[in-house]
């Protein structure tokens, strides 16, 4: 086993020794998901006349991402903490290694989670099918390699683990509620179309109500899809670049 | 050889001198395979240069030199240096969800040890290091004192010839920091070429076991040198005489009117306030009539040596641990 095999193999190991933590990744958006098509089912519909549950799908699968990789940003302050992280930092394995397998792995969970939640939707709503669940695999993975990254970068300079609520809150959170998956950005005020268009959480989102049809995106296919995997690059270089440079210096 | 030539740390902003805090400048040579214990206090910055030694602190000046080796020159060098290393930090550097031998394995795979290797190493380590039977148990079942056995195992698992502990024993009761020294000790003597320890530490008594102490204080080396070699620069060997009530202080103030007055220590040189101390040399001429006066009133005294704590509060002017130090404790009891 070579070290970003070892690390990557770490994370999953914890990972499934703690089941509160798929609980909670899975449950609450789903949660949230029932609640929010019960309450604004009615309210909420569009042109292409998908189903309010449909059109939430996306930004769901999204949530559970945003979730997964939160708790994978955590355990790198729980590391810190703990000690391991800065026994890993002074062995010779490479730092971007340490930085990758966080990604790696934070990326594959969370991904494995989106998709649990986005499969169902295939079976229950008529308009989707598995070609279209299918379609939006490459956009999902995409939002867990960008959010990971981006939530390892930001762990990496928060010292407490409630310091990283406020994080969550602060960004994290927020992308999400402005990514455009709770409502149809087309009839959204300028101002909410303007952050949503710097908002790198609202491409993929896009990309993925593209595949649904939920949708229909004004911007050209290759610039949905261009930014989906610029963002995904960009996460990861965020997380390498952070960590690569080895222990914060207090 | 590690050559550390005046290393400094500065924390806090610069505009705000009065709450910025230094280390240094720090300048050590070290030999290779020798133990050398950091001794002081909490904040004296011996975890500071521990920190600086692993890397996980860049010096704000200062050069680190290992075997030639100078690991802040660019990234290769960096890394050699960190193949050298072993390091347990106060926080023992294992994941307690995992087991013994998956902590071990992880340890083994990062450290660049090829598996086979890393299970020889982990077998004949947990043996030696006495938890062979724990090894399929969670880290979070362990006790403490097998806890900095399993993170000193994980330490040593890659054989590293610059071996770097963080007060690996605290947390521990006397007998597990005892049975631990014993263990690092056992571990240093077997290993085919000695491995460089530099043990940052405030207990005495650990610090005795090193070939060489180095006393800290504020940030800076205050002493340096074997632990004989400094116990001697307090005395070789002390009369202690207690002193319970201020009767017993005009009585041994009377038995110790034939001493030299500089060889009585002043009370600022001693912790306790509760003794007298004078110091002994070869040839006495007086010590005999001393003994015999102190032993017809009736004090309680002793034939002592110097610790490091008497050392450290000589470099320094102020105790060590007060407590930790059984010398400095009354107890005529024990006395003859």
């Amino acid at each position: 086993m070579n070290a970003l095999s070892a690390l990557v193999w770490r994370e999953f190991t914890r990972f499934l020794r703690q089941p509160s933590r798929i609980a909670a990744c899975i449950g609450t958006p789903a949660m949230i998901w029932i609640f929010l098509v019960s309450g604004f089912a009615d309210a909420i519909g569009t042109d292409e006349g998908a189903s309010y549950s449909v059109i939430l799908a996306p930004a769901m699968a999204a949530l559970t991402i945003v979730f997964a990789s939160i708790f994978g940003a955590i355990s790198l302050i729980e590391d810190r903490q703990s000690g391991f992280l800065q026994a890993a930092l002074v062995s010779p394995a490479r730092r971007e290694l340490i930085a990758l397998s966080k990604v790696i792995s934070g990326s594959v969970i969370a991904f494995a989670q989106g998709t649990v939640l986005i499969l169902p939707v295939a079976f229950i709503e008529p308009q989707i099918g598995l070609v279209h669940v299918s379609g939006s695999l490459v956009p999902l993975a995409c939002i867990a390699v960008g959010i990971n990254g981006l939530g390892l970068a930001l762990a990496w300079r928060v010292d407490s683990i409630s310091g990283f609520h406020g994080v969550m809150n602060l960004v994290l959170m927020p992308m999400w509620l402005l990514s455009g998956g709770l409502f149809p950005l087309e009839t959204a005020s300028s101002w909410l179309r303007v952050i949503a268009l710097v908002n790198p959480l609202s491409w993929p989102i896009r990309t993925i109500q593209g595949v649904f049809a939920t949708a229909q995106p004004s911007e050209p296919w290759w610039l949905l899809w261009g930014a989906t995997i610029l963002f995904a690059i960009a996460g990861l270089l965020a997380a390498s670049v952070t960590i690569g440079r080895g222990p914060r210096q207090r | 050889m590690l050559e550390l030539s005046g290393i400094t740390r500065v924390y806090g902003r610069a505009r705000d001198k009065a709450r910025t805090k230094q280390i240094g400048p720090v300048s050590l040579i070290i030999e290779r395979g020798s133990f050398v214990a950091l001794l002081g206090p909490n904040g004296s910055g011996k975890s500071t240069l521990l920190r600086i030694l692993s890397l996980s602190e860049t010096p704000s000046s200062g050069r680190i030199r290992w075997v030639g080796i100078d690991p802040h020159e660019c990234r290769a060098s960096h890394r050699t240096y960190r193949s050298a290393l072993g390091v347990a930090f106060q926080s023992p550097g294992l994941d307690r969800l995992l087991t013994v031998r998956e902590n071990l394995v992880l340890a083994g795979a990062i450290s660049e040890l090829k598996p086979e290797a890393a299970r020889d190493r982990i077998s004949s380590l947990s043996t030696r290091l006495g938890f062979a039977d724990r090894l399929d148990d969670r880290v979070s079942t362990l006790s403490g004192g097998l806890i900095r056995r399993v993170d000193l195992c994980r330490a040593m698992l890659a054989s590293p010839s610059l071996l770097l502990l963080d007060e690996p024993t605290a947390g521990l009761d006397l007998l597990a920091r005892d049975e631990f020294m014993k263990l690092l000790s056992r571990e240093r003597d077997s290993a085919d070429s000695r491995p460089t320890t530099i043990m940052a530490t405030h207990m005495i008594d650990e610090a005795e076991g090193a070939d060489r102490v180095v006393m800290m204080h504020r940030g800076k080396v205050v002493a340096d040198g074997s632990p004989e070699e400094l116990r001697d620069r307090v005395a070789k060997r002390r009369l202690r005489v207690w002193i319970r009530t201020e009767s017993d202080r005009t009585l041994a103030a009377r038995c110790l009117a034939a001493v030299p007055q500089q060889l009585i220590q002043k009370e600022a040189e001693t912790t306790a306030t509760n003794a007298i101390y004078v110091r002994l040399h070869e040839g006495c001429a007086w010590l005999a009539g001393v003994i015999s006066s102190l032993s017809a009133t009736g004090l309680s005294f002793e034939l002592s040596t110097p610790t490091l704590g008497d050392a450290y509060l000589l470099a320094t002017g102020e105790s060590l641990v007060p407590t930790a130090d059984p010398s400095h404790e009354f107890s005529p009891e024990a006395s003859s």
